[in-house]
C-alpha cells in the first residue's frame, strides 16, 4: 500500500510539475476571472471549481463546464484576486492556481516543511500570513507569504501556549491583527483513545507582537471550549466597521466535542485586549437551542450563524449528508438572535458558503427536496429569494467565494 | 524452513515447491501459532472445520496444481527495521471459502500495538489496520464487527455489512476508504472516502493522519 501511495505522488508531482510547466510557458492564456468561485462535491468525493459572474439566476452543471479536480486540491483552499492558494499535506507545498479554459491550472508553487495548516490572514494585497502547526500537532508554526512572487518573507514558531499534561495536541482558531498585535485563539486535545475526541475546557488567546511575533501575554477564556476553526474550510470569526473583533466557539460534536459547553460568541472590543467580560452571547441557550459551525458577518450589525439540528441526525456518521442545518440572522452587537431565514435545510458539516455584495447576501443550499441554489437575501427589504442553481453531478457547494472584483 | 512473508508470497503465487508448500500448509493450520485471535472455542473450531474441509478437497484432487483460492498473508510493520525487535504486535489470520463468486478472505485481525499500523494486501482489497484495532466477521450473517480504524481500497467493487449500520456499504474498486468505529467512544461507525477526510472533526483527521501517514 506504501508504495502505491508513493506511486501515486509521484504521478501527481510529475503531473503538477507538467502542469506547472505548462502554466508558466503559457500564462498569458489564463482566463480571464470570474466574479463568484464556487467549490463543488458530487456524490462519489469527486471536487469541482466552476465560476460566474452571476449568482442571482441560471443553472450550472460542473460536469458540463469543467473536470474534477486532482486529489491533491481540496475545499481548504484560498482565494483572493482571480488565484486559488492550496497547501497539499503530504508534500507540504503551497501551490498557487488559476483557471485556464476552465480547469485549475498551476502557476508558482512554494515549498513549506513540517505545516499543517490551522489559519489564514491576509494582512495586505498579496501578503498572506499561514498560522499552523508542526506535523506533531503541539507547535505553532507561521509563514508569511508574498503571494505576488510566490516567496517566504518570513517563517517561524508561533509563540503559543504548548499542550501539557494530559494534553498532547492544539488546535489553532483564529488569527486576528490589530496594528501591530496578533491575536490568536487555540486550545488542546487530549490524545484520542478507545474513539474518543475531546478538547480542554479552556481556550487561550495569545497577544503576539507583529512583525518581531514576540509573546506580549496570553489569556485564558472558560466559557465555552474550541475557538472559531480552521478557516480554510469555513469562517467562524470577523471584525465589524467599529474595528470589534467576534469569534464563536464551536464545542459541538463537529469540532471540539464538548457538548456540555454552549456554542457561544465573544467579543474583543477595537479598544481592548482581552474578550469582553460583558459580552457572552449564548446560542445554545436562546431560541436555537443548538450547536452552530459557522459565523459570517453580512454588515449593518447583523451575522448570520449556521446551527445544527441534533434532533434531525444520528451522530458523526451522518452529520454530513442527513439535511439538518438552519440559518439564522443575529443582532451581534445586542446578542439578540432576529430570526431564522426561512431556507430549507442545507447539508454539509461544514461550509463556507455565504457572500455579501452590498445589501444582497448570497447563500448556498443543498437541500434534498428543493435542490441546490444559490439563495439572495436581500437584507434591505428581508426578501429571500432562489438564484443560480447548481444541477448535473452536484451535491455539495462547500465553498462560495469572491474571485475578482 | 521458517515460514515468512517471502515464502507466503511465493505460496500466494503457487510457486512453491512441494516441501514448502507442505510446510506452509502445516503452519497454516499449526495450533501452535499463538498470535490467533478468536473471541470464543466455537469459533476456533468452525474455522478449522472450514480449512480442512477445503485442504481435504484440494488433496483429494490429487493434481499438481493448487486448487485453493489464492490467499495471501502477510503484514509489514513498517520500514522501521527497529519494529522487527518488537514482540508480534498484531496477528491476521486468513481463511478463505469458496461459495461462487463471493470470498470471504479474513476472518479476524487484530493489531495489539498501540502505534504501529499493519498492512495486509489480498487480491480483492488493500487493508491497513490501525493501532488497537480489532474486526471480525461472522461467517453466518457476513456482518463485521469492528472496533477501531482501518483503511481500505478495494480491488474491485464490493459491500460490506458493519456491525452498527442499516445498510451495506459499497465501496468502490480503486478508492480508499476510511472505517472507524467505537464501541465506548462517541462517533459510532463512520465510513469515509479518504479523499473526504476534511468533512471529519480535525482532532479526528490529524489523529487518522498519523496513524495511517495519509
Amino acid at each position: 500500500m506504501k508504495k502505491n501511495i508513493a506511486k501515486q505522488l509521484n504521478i501527481i508531482f510529475l503531473l503538477l510539475g507538467a502542469m506547472c510547466f505548462t502554466a508558466c510557458k503559457n500564462s498569458s492564456s489564463l482566463d480571464q476571472p470570474q466574479k463568484y468561485s464556487l467549490h463543488l462535491i458530487d456524490m462519489d468525493a469527486r471536487e469541482y471549481i466552476v465560476t460566474t459572474d452571476d449568482l442571482d439566476a441560471g443553472l450550472i452543471k460542473p460536469e458540463d463546464i469543467t473536470e474534477a479536480l486532482p486529489d491533491s486540491v481540496s475545499r481548504n483552499i484560498v482565494v483572493k484576486d482571480g488565484f486559488y492558494y492550496s497547501l497539499q499535506r503530504k508534500s507540504n507545498i503551497l501551490t498557487k492556481y488559476a483557471l485556464k479554459t476552465h480547469r485549475l491550472t498551476a502557476v508558482a508553487r512554494l515549498q513549506l516543511h513540517d505545516y499543517g495548516e490551522e489559519n489564514f490572514i491576509w494582512l495586505g494585497k498579496d501578503t498572506l500570513l499561514l498560522s499552523g502547526l508542526n506535523h506533531a500537532y503541539n507547535k505553532g508554526k507561521y509563514y508569511l507569504i508574498n503571494v505576488g512572487k510566490m516567496e517566504i518573507l518570513a517563517q517561524g514558531l508561533l509563540p503559543i501556549e504548548k499542550p501539557e499534561g494530559k494534553f498532547v495536541s492544539a488546535s489553532i482558531g483564529f488569527v486576528e491583527k490589530r496594528k501591530d498585535t496578533l491575536f490568536v485563539g487555540y486550545t488542546f486535545h487530549p490524545p484520542m483513545r478507545d474513539g474518543n475526541y475531546t478538547t480542554s475546557d479552556t481556550m487561550y488567546i495569545s497577544r503576539i507582537s507583529y512583525p518581531e511575533m514576540k509573546l506580549i501575554g496570553v489569556q485564558k477564556e472558560t466559557r465555552s471550549t474550541y475557538p472559531a476553526g480552521i478557516n480554510t474550510v469555513q469562517h467562524n470569526e470577523f471584525t465589524d466597521e467599529h474595528g470589534d473583533f467576534y469569534f464563536m466557539s464551536c464545542p459541538g460534536i463537529a469540532m471540539g466535542n464538548r457538548p456540555d459547553l454552549p456554542t457561544a460568541i465573544f467579543r474583543i472590543k477595537a479598544n481592548n485586549t482581552i474578550t469582553d467580560p460583558h459580552y457572552f452571547f449564548n446560542l445554545s441557550s436562546s431560541v436555537i437551542r443548538n450547536h452552530a459551525y459557522g459565523l459570517w458577518y453580512v454588515g449593518q450589525g447583523k451575522a448570520i450563524i449556521r446551527s445544527e439540528r441534533k434532533d434531525l441526525y444520528k451522530g458523526l456518521s451522518d452529520h454530513y449528508s442527513t439535511p439538518h442545518f438552519e440559518f439564522y440572522l443575529l443582532d451581534i452587537a445586542n446578542q439578540k438572535v432576529i430570526k431564522k431565514l426561512d431556507l430549507p435545510l442545507d447539508k454539509g458539516t461544514r461550509k463556507d458558503c455565504i457572500l455579501v455584495n452590498g445589501d444582497a447576501v448570497y447563500i448556498a443550499v443543498n437541500s434534498t427536496t428543493e435542490g441546490n441554489y444559490i439563495w439572495k437575501y436581500n437584507l434591505k427589504t428581508d426578501e429571500l429569494t432562489k438564484g443560480l442553481q447548481l444541477g448535473g453531478v452536484s451535491a455539495f457547494i462547500v465553498r462560495l467565494d469572491q474571485l475578482s472584483n | 524452513m521458517k515460514v515468512n512473508a517471502d515464502l507466503l508470497e511465493k505460496y500466494h503465487h503457487n510457486q512453491c515447491t512441494l516441501e514448502e508448500r507442505i510446510v506452509v500448509e502445516d503452519w497454516l493450520l499449526s495450533n501452535e501459532v499463538e498470535e490467533l485471535q478468536f473471541h470464543t472455542e466455537k469459533d476456533k473450531n468452525l474455522i478449522k472445520q472450514s480449512i480442512w474441509k477445503e485442504v481435504t478437497t484440494a488433496t483429494a484432487d490429487e493434481t499438481p496444481t493448487v486448487k485453493l483460492k489464492p490467499a495471501s498473508y502477510y503484514m509489514w510493520k513498517g520500514a522501521v527495521a527497529a519494529t522487527l525487535f518488537f514482540t508480534v504486535l498484531g496477528s491476521a489470520f486468513y481463511y478463505f471459502k469458496d461459495n461462487g463468486e463471493k470470498t470471504v478472505e479474513f476472518v479476524a485481525f487484530h493489531n495489539k500495538s498501540a502505534l504501529k499500523v499493519n498492512h495486509i494486501s489480498s487480491s480483492e482489497y488493500n487493508l491497513a489496520i490501525g493501532p488497537e484495532t480489532s474486526a471480525e466477521i461472522n461467517e453466518h450473517s457476513g456482518v463485521i464487527d469492528l472496533t477501531g480504524s482501518i483503511l481500505i481500497s478495494p480491488k474491485k467493487d464490493m459491500e460490506l455489512k458493519f456491525d452498527g449500520a442499516e445498510n451495506k456499504i459499497r465501496l468502490k474498486k480503486g478508492q480508499t476508504y476510511i472505517i472507524l468505529n467505537s464501541k465506548s467512544g462517541n462517533h459510532g461507525l463512520i465510513i469515509v472516502n479518504e479523499k473526504n477526510l476534511i468533512n471529519l472533526p480535525p482532532v479526528i483527521q490529524k489523529k487518522l493522519i498519523q496513524e495511517f501517514d495519509i
